[in-house]
């Protein structure tokens, strides 16, 4: 492959710190007198913060195995215990670990309590099952019942809500604190300018040539997950986007040479995202929007009804049904200037990638852009072949350019 | 036996059944994705339910889904696509897991001219909420009826369902019931056969059949094993039946079971009072926990207290290929079968693609020591 030089964020090696700051942490919290709490990663940080408890994200714990390239070490426990790899990897690689302790972070402390939510697929219900078993330690569900492409019901919104209610109610036994709503509104406030400063970061790729790249997005979003509502989040977003708008300010390319702006469909590929980022910048590709990294635009809560802000984003923004994602992919397409759409077909996400075929159908119809569907799998390798995505895409990118 | 000659002739052929049936009695087929559907409400409005339950392997795949998908869920999208299930009026899929909630919008993308539903079953049952829910959801999917096929659902009709589906649940308990006693009685073939057809027939027409079969004082068993072991089935489905006949010829007994299409289909009565869809979502709380409901501690008594409260000598797994509720379940419920010292044994299923001769020397094998054990 051609070796391309490209000019790197800068920011984005604040994180290393940041992130090592975060997980030194959560290992203290406890003798704080802190709980800890393993969450799903669309769940309500703000809430766990303002009780003093940490929230900590198995999924993106898998995140740092998987692009560390040690999802192989840390299978091996799991299918010992007789988890078969036909599951998420993010899954299987967070059990591998809960079992042998293998971590790149340095290992998580046993959770308090854990917290998920049917919001985002039904397979985090199922893999914190198996965590409430391995730690011993009680589940609270929030069932979010889809509505599919119909419209919005209010006794479903109703049957959320009374189950966030129920959550305080849940939290405040686990810690025996009440809720201090004061001191929600405050870090709601925090969140709020935190998600709006990640709204303007992604919306400057829409400027040509694109300031960054979907993967720089990957590289940058763990603090806006894990740390929402904290000020070192917000700090760091901050100088995130200071740099971005000087990098637009100077019209300083992500790709040099920028001929491509792609959209790309489902999770990264996280133990590659080098190889490819350097990949599609040979072809002179800037992948510059994607669905994955969009939800933390429109995380901001409400403080004056969170819990009624809370609720509508899980059953409605969620609500990630085939139609409504063609509509996305379309929006972004005339937002961003997009002139091509890859998706990647995710063995490990059967939530997003059973209809990945559909939607690129749907998205060629109606823009008359031809797509790729590259298969592959967010974290375990033994699932795709560098050279067959290679392939494809040397494929693709010649019918663009002959298209252009 | 006569009375078995009807069930047989549905199974060889499920669909020239639903068409004959259709043309016969000019009423509408609404399709049906196993299991947890409300099908009292479609059968209250004279359409008959009819599930699809693909159990033959050979077809072309539609090349719409992807090939890691469980293959009940891409066989029953691949059977409309080829047109093969052109008779359904309609299609009901209850939300379980992911890959059904895909089914469903796959359907109403490919299949638009045709009526569509996805049931939102509630995940857990503990919320104070859930029954509220579950209850406006059943009124939602009424009135979605109504409005679409025109006919208006009273909650009289709605009661003389739920009776007829009751008789049908009681009357396969008892089968189940007089088999675990005596195993002469019936078949596991016969036996899952009966449960299949209830799936796919009128309940009216399958009530006559377990009627029969009951005053008849049940139709046999082909083979004369001394002690048959009796073991637990667990998973969603066997497919095909055929497995079931290597059982019999094996002497395993299946005793008790949860699987979705077995005893989660027939394991519980409606208490049919007040009113019908309360009803009907007060039995959703009532039934076998499964795999898709929060709870895998449920499952795993579920199990324990079968085997040891029935003697049984061991369980069999049965896991459709990609099917992430029943994958995620199994290494902790086989961890606490093996601390009880109870024997046990995975197979996996894939509807696509059957190895049959790997398939039954496990069973054989696993039927083995079972029998040693029992001398």
């Amino acid at each position: 492959m051609m070796k391309v030089v490209t000019s790197p964020v800068q920011s984005l090696s604040l994180l290393k710190e940041i992130n090592s700051q975060y997980y030194e942490e959560i290992r203290h919290a406890q003798e704080l007198g802190k709980k800890i709490a393993f969450v799903n990663v669309f769940s309500p940080a703000e809430l766990f913060y303002a009780m003093d408890i940490i929230p900590v994200y198995p999924e993106n714990h898998s995140v740092f195995i998987q692009a560390r390239k040690m999802t192989d070490e840390v299978t091996r426990f799991s299918e010992a215990e007789g988890y078969s790899p036909n599951i998420c990897s993010y899954a299987l690689c967070d059990i591998g670990s809960a079992y042998s302790g293998i971590s790149p972070v340095g290992g998580l402390p046993n959770p308090d309590f854990l917290y998920t939510s049917s919001c985002q697929c039904s397979t985090l219900t199922k893999w914190f099952e198996v965590l409430s078993r391995h730690y011993n330690v009680p589940l609270y569900l929030l069932d979010v019942p889809f509505s599919g492409s119909r419209g919005f019901d209010n006794f479903a919104l109703d049957y959320v809500k009374k189950q966030m209610n129920e959550l305080v109610s849940f939290l405040e036994g686990i810690t025996g604190k009440r809720l201090d709503y004061d001191h929600l509104k405050e870090i709601l406030r925090i969140s709020e300018e935190t998600c709006n400063h990640w709204k303007q970061i992604l919306n400057a790729a829409a400027q040509i040539p694109s300031p960054l790249t979907v993967f720089d997005q990957f590289i940058a979003m763990a603090p806006i997950v894990s740390q929402r509502g904290c000020p070192v989040a917000l700090d760091f977003y901050k100088k995130l986007k200071s740099e971005i708008d000087e990098r637009v300010r100077l019209k300083m390319g992500a790709v040099p040479g920028e001929r491509f702006r792609l959209y790309w469909d489902n999770l990264p590929v996280w133990r590659e995202l080098k190889w490819l980022s350097n990949l599609f910048a040979s072809f002179g590709a800037c992948l510059t929007s994607t669905i994955y990294t969009l939800p933390w635009t429109s995380l901001d809560v409400n403080p004056r009804s969170p819990f009624e802000s809370w609720a509508t984003q899980y059953l409605i923004y969620f609500n990630w049904n085939l139609e409504r994602r063609v509509e996305l992919i379309l929006d972004l397409k005339e937002r961003f200037s997009l002139n091509g759409f890859v998706y990647h077909s995710n063995r490990s996400c059967k939530m997003l990638s059973l209809v990945v075929h559909e939607i690129e159908k749907a998205v060629t119809e109606a823009t008359g852009t031809p797509g790729i569907v590259i298969d592959a799998d967010h974290g375990d390798p033994r699932f795709y072949s560098l050279d067959q995505i290679r392939h494809q895409l040397e494929i693709y990118f010649d019918m663009l350019s002959r298209l252009s | 036996m006569e009375v078995l000659e009807k069930v047989q002739e549905v199974l060889k052929n499920p669909f020239i059944f639903a068409r004959g049936w259709k043309s016969q009695n000019g009423q509408r087929i609404i399709g049906v994705f196993v299991p947890d559907a409300p099908e009292e409400l479609i059968y209250a409005t004279g359409m008959l339910p009819f599930t699809i339950l693909d159990g033959n392997k050979s077809q072309s795949p539609a090349g719409v889904i992807p090939s890691f998908t469980c293959s009940l869920i891409s066989n029953t999208f691949d059977r409309a696509y080829h047109r093969q299930i052109e008779f359904l009026d309609g299609m009901v899929i209850p939300y379980l897991c992911d890959s059904s909630r895909a089914l469903f919008h796959l359907w109403q993308k490919k299949f638009p001219e045709q009526f569509s539903d996805l049931i939102r079953l509630p995940k857990k049952l503990g919320s104070q909420g859930t029954k509220t829910f579950l209850v406006e959801e059943l009124r939602r999917f009424k009135r979605t009826l109504e409005k679409t096929f025109g006919v208006e659902i009273s909650n009289e009709e709605i009661r003389k369902s739920i009776d007829i589906y009751d008789e049908n649940r009681r009357h396969l308990r008892t089968i189940q019931a007089v088999r675990f006693q005596n195993s002469d009685f019936m078949s596991n073939y016969d036996f899952f056969s009966l449960v299949k057809t209830s799936m796919l027939m009128p309940k009216k027409e399958h009530n006559e059949i377990l009627r029969e079969v009951l005053a008849r004082g049940g139709c046999g068993s082909p083979n004369d094993v001394d002690t048959p072991v009796k073991v637990f089935l667990s998973g969603i489905l066997v497919e095909p039946l055929e497995i079931f006949r290597w059982m019999d010829e094996m002497g395993m007994v299946v005793a008790y079971d949860d699987l979705a299409v077995g005893s989660r289909y027939f394991s519980y009565e409606i208490e049919n009072e007040g009113d019908p869809l309360e009803a009907l979502a007060e039995s959703y709380f009532n039934r076998i926990p499964n795999p898709t409901v929060e709870g895998g501690k449920d499952r795993f008594n579920y199990i324990l207290d079968r085997v040891q409260g029935n003697n049984l000598e061991g369980v069999i797994f049965i896991q459709l290929k990609f099917c992430e509720p029943l994958i995620f379940d199994y290494p902790d419920l086989k961890k606490g079968l093996d601390r009880e010292g109870i024997p046990n044994l995975l197979i996996e299923t894939d509807l696509r693609s059957f190895n049959v001769g790997q398939l039954k020397t496990r069973l054989q094998a696993f039927a083995e020591i079972l029998g040693s054990r029992s001398l």
